[in-house]
């Protein structure tokens, strides 16, 4: 795909989005950029599971996209989107504002993935082998 | 407090019906069916609240996204974002059921924010239309419906803040005065906005049916969308102005307005009282127009602010025919002394139409009014005379109040004679003076004949004199002895009753 090494690009200087749920929250974030919501309801608007959409959240709170209200006695949390500094977030939403957009950016997102896990799997193969190669060594 | 403190919504024309503002606490329940304006209402309470009188606002919003409220608000001028960032307003999306947990919370984090810009006011966007009492409700649970009606109510109240809630009110409009739902009775200003179908057209309007603790404007008033600015609400044109204008009346009975057609101010003492009411009537073509034009043209000459309203002809129009008779506006317009006022009269919404008038008339200050035509106005209204009548009822006192010589045009469709004076619309006793203009069929020629039919609080001959329009000079009135080419009207009799007859032996009358 033409565009592809495009989204990677713009994948790559976001950093984190890894799964489809963390690309719709973020655009729901945008479309509500202070959001008093408990996180069942939030999964709800997102479509996506409650426990997929909290790592999400947690993902996108790490990453300092997000801000929310730490309040254990409230059912319900805000979220502040936190758009300082983050001229890509509208690149983004240009990208994903048309279906052809926003089927790339996931395929994007799932090549990046695939990638990172691949790396992340010789990476650990190379270790064991190390490993393996030292212990027969001695 | 209340009285002396408050709340304005700085939306053009609704704090004069608010009877200057809302009590500062009351909870303000804005109830209508989708499309009606109540987004609109409620972001520019909180808008103005922010920019003009230094009173932060929250919006909470249920079900439309914020990015679409800020968009929609852009489009009025009204920068939510750059407020957001001022820390006056701040947008919120939640749902209903958190918003009513959040109010019962001593930590409610809505109300933190709310605290963090100090805010004010607070508009929430929107609720369901909440059940008739006794019945069920959309979810078939009226006391969960009340009650959360009531928790909402009881922590804005706690908070003191006033709040705008918006209600869906369902299609159709509810039968008032039956048992009105629970939002009715706990608000405490209810204001009903509605959109109307009109003979095709659509028409808004805005009804405070309920507010506690002030005096306010009952029924309902006309209001629009402005492109670029926001709601403006036009006060219903029957609703009672100032005691000054119930009062009016052409209290000065020396100063006379002369009319500016050769030979009329004789027939009318010199000319038409400060402050009185002139209709003049004929069939179309007849020449009131032209009449009305030299009426402006001889107040432009004497240096007196001259107002023609135009529902009949476009300025241009005016223009043109005004220099057929030799009147050349142009400069009397260009130096500030006339002024000419056209409004379409399709789909006029007579209470904005009123409150343009009377914006102009009190700024423009103007010593003379015509307006072209009554009968416009008539046929512009449709069936309903009453209207008619309010409004007509209404420009009287205004053009009373600010002691205006006023002539009004009306096209009277007989063409020969009269039957009656203003045809279906009673308005003769509101006018203080009547010229009759009449087509007068002799031998195989129209001529014109004026007749002044009323003149309050003046000697009035009721003679029958016969006039002209000549081209590139305008109209004039005939001496009563005319050169004998013609034979004069005095030879005739009956000249107005659709039969004139010669007199068999009487020789015309000498003056």
């Amino acid at each position: 795909m033409a565009k592809g090494p495009r989204f990677q690009h713009l994948l790559t200087s976001i950093g984190v989005l890894r799964h489809p749920c963390d690309l719709d929250l973020l655009l729901f974030f945008h479309r509500h950029p202070h959001a008093l919501l408990t996180s069942d309801r939030l999964a709800a608007y997102v479509g996506d599971d409650l426990n997929q959409t909290a790592r999400s959240l947690d993902l996108l709170t790490d990453a300092g996209f997000l801000k929310r209200s730490q309040n254990p006695t409230h059912a319900a949390r805000m979220y502040v989107l936190q758009t300082s500094g983050t001229g890509w977030l509208t690149s983004l939403i240009d990208i994903a504002s048309t279906p052809d957009g926003r089927k790339s950016l996931l395929d994007a997102m799932k090549e990046a993935s695939e990638a990172e896990a691949s790396l992340a799997e010789s990476t650990q193969s190379d270790v064991l082998r190390r490993t393996r190669r030292r212990t027969s060594v001695s | 407090m209340a009285e002396s403190d408050p709340v304005k919504t700085g939306v053009v024309g609704l704090d004069a019906i608010l009877g200057g503002g809302i009590p500062r606490g009351n909870v303000i329940v804005v109830e209508g069916r989708a499309g009606s304006g109540k987004t609109t209402l409620g972001v520019e309470f909180i808008y103005r609240g922010a920019t003009e009188f230094g009173e932060p606002g929250l919006i909470v919003l249920f079900e439309v996204s914020p990015i679409k409220v800020i968009r929609d608000a852009a489009q009025f001028g009204w920068d939510l974002p750059d407020l957001e960032r001022q820390g006056k307003v701040k947008v919120i999306f939640t749902t209903r059921s958190v918003l009513q947990q959040e109010l019962q919370q001593a930590d409610s984090l809505l109300l933190a924010e709310a605290a963090r810009i100090g805010a004010r006011r607070m508009f929430i966007d929107s609720l369901p239309p909440l059940p008739v009492d006794g019945l069920n409700g959309h979810d078939g649970n009226n006391g969960g419906a009340r009650e959360m009606f009531h928790t909402l109510v009881q922590g804005l109240h706690r908070e003191n803040l006033t709040a705008m809630l918006a209600v869906e009110s369902p299609g159709l409009e509810r039968v008032r005065h039956a048992t009105p739902p629970v939002e009715e009775f706990i608000a405490d200003t209810l204001i009903v906005v509605r959109i109307e179908d009109v003979q095709r057209a659509a028409s808004r309007s805005i009804e405070i049916a309920k507010s506690r603790g002030h005096h306010f404007q009952m029924g309902s008033h006309s209001f629009r969308i402005v492109d670029g600015h926001g709601l403006e609400v036009y006060k219903r044109v029957q609703a009672p102005r100032s005691m000054s204008r119930e009062m009016a009346a052409a209290y000065d009975p020396t100063t006379r307005v002369p009319t500016g057609v050769s030979g009329l101010d004789e027939l009318v003492n010199g000319g038409y009282f400060l402050g009185s009411t002139t209709l003049v009537v004929g069939v179309s073509g007849v020449g009131k127009s032209v009449m009305a034009l030299q009426f402006i043209a001889e107040g432009a000459r004497r240096g007196e602010h001259s107002l023609m309203l135009s529902l009949d002809e476009t300025p241009a129009q005016i223009m043109r025919n005004g220099r057929t008779i030799g009147i050349d506006l142009e400069p009397d317009i260009a130096r500030g002394v006339v002024r000419v006022q056209y409004d379409s009269p399709q789909e006029i919404e007579i209470d904005r139409h009123f409150a343009q008038i009377e914006r102009v008339v009190e700024e423009f200050k103007p010593k003379r009014v015509v307006i072209d035509s009554l009968s416009t106005y008539g046929s512009t209204l449709g069936s309903s005379k009453r209207i008619f009548r309010d409004f007509f009822h209404a420009l009287v006192a205004l053009m009373k109040e600010h002691q205006i010589a006023a002539v009004y045009n009306h096209e009277n469709p007989e063409i020969l004679g009269m039957s009656s004076m203003a045809g279906e619309y009673a308005m003769s006793s509101l006018v203080d003076n009547i010229l009759l203009l009449n087509w007068v069929e002799l031998s195989d020629e129209f001529r014109l004949a004026i007749t002044v039919a009323k003149m309050r609080a003046n000697p009035t001959k009721r003679v029958t004199r016969e006039c002209e329009v000549v081209d590139g000079e305008g109209m004039r009135v005939l001496p009563r002895q005319i050169p004998p080419a013609a034979l004069p009207f005095s030879a005739y009799y009956g000249l107005v009753s659709r039969s004139p007859e010669r007199h068999a032996s009487r020789a015309p009358v000498q003056e």
